[in-house]
């Protein structure tokens, strides 16, 4: 049997891309992040309503060119808007940051004993296991 | 036009493959000679561009909101990626479903301007993405290339030659 080569597209690395890249500030990768997430997560919410962009700029009383700016993931939105939007939506404004939220998935206790023969003397919560966006992240113990 | 459609290591991640254009005979792709070209002058527009495409690469994928429809032909994908608001450089791509885009190059198109076609630049890019669409449309359709098995991402000959009938 003939087995069939797959070709895929050869990969290269850019050192432009990387110096800019490079450039980037914590807080400029971060805006541009949310900017972008916040603007994918209201697509999917409109999505899941069965609604069109103009459907949802009629529920929410904005012009359809507005959506568009709300959806491109360059909108720098503010809390009312977002207010507005959650409303309009039926959802509470929390949900557009439900996968940036760490959520606690778990408490570890740890019991301290004495170096001596006698009982643990106390009960103290060492830390939280988190899980943020799928990735569960360890205790380090010392 | 003689080309291949090369992956960008940095850009291209989990949500969605990022490919550009590499025009033969030249050492840099079309996407690193708009980089290289605008870097100085629209430094901020620049970053803002590449980390725009990182994160579309890596967490959010290629949404249609993204990009700026119908830039080239009807139906054939070529479209810009919306910038800053204020911002008045445009970079040209072919968009594929949410998975996966073909970066091109662009340039400053000004807020009076009204369509690419008023800048010889412009039409330069735009013309060289719809013919890379064309191409690809063409191998597709023979089945020279085709989209893998979870669709994200081309295979088959990427080496496209000028004697193509497209």
């Amino acid at each position: 049997m003939k087995m069939k080569t797959i070709k895929k597209a050869r990969k290269i690395s850019s050192p432009l891309i990387s110096g800019i890249m490079g450039e980037l500030t914590p807080v400029e990768k971060a805006q541009t992040a949310v900017k972008m997430r916040l603007a994918a997560k209201l697509g999917d919410l409109i999505k899941q309503q069965g609604w069109s962009k103009g459907d949802f700029a009629d529920h929410v009383g904005k012009h359809p060119s507005e959506i568009t700016k709300w959806l491109s993931g360059t909108h720098n939105f503010t809390t009312d808007t977002l207010s507005e939007i959650a409303v309009a939506l039926g959802v509470t404004v929390d949900v557009f940051f439900a996968s940036e939220r760490i959520e606690v998935t778990h408490k570890e206790h740890l019991v301290i004993g004495t170096r001596t023969k006698g009982p643990a003397v106390g009960t103290w919560t060492l830390g939280l296991i988190t899980k943020v966006s799928g990735n569960t992240s360890e205790i380090k113990r010392s | 036009m003689n080309f291949e459609i090369i992956e960008i290591e940095e850009l291209s991640g989990r949500a969605a493959t990022i490919y550009t254009v590499l025009l033969s005979g030249s050492e840099q792709t079309v996407f690193d000679n708009f980089l290289e070209e605008n870097k100085e002058r629209f430094k901020n527009e620049i970053k803002f561009i590449v980390n725009r495409l990182y994160e579309i690469g890596h967490r959010v994928g290629a949404r249609e909101g993204f990009f700026k429809p119908n830039e080239g032909k009807p139906g054939d994908g070529v479209c810009a990626l919306y910038d800053l608001p204020d911002s008045k450089l445009r970079l040209y791509c072919i968009r594929y479903g949410n998975v996966a885009i073909i970066l091109g190059g662009g340039g400053e198109k000004p807020k009076s301007m009204r369509a690419w076609q008023e800048s010889e630049k412009l039409s330069e890019e735009t013309s060289r993405m719809i013919q890379v669409s064309e191409a690809i449309t063409a191998r597709l359709k023979s089945g020279d290339i085709e989209w893998s098995r979870d669709g994200s991402a081309l295979e088959g000959d990427l080496n496209f030659g000028e004697d193509e009938d497209y």
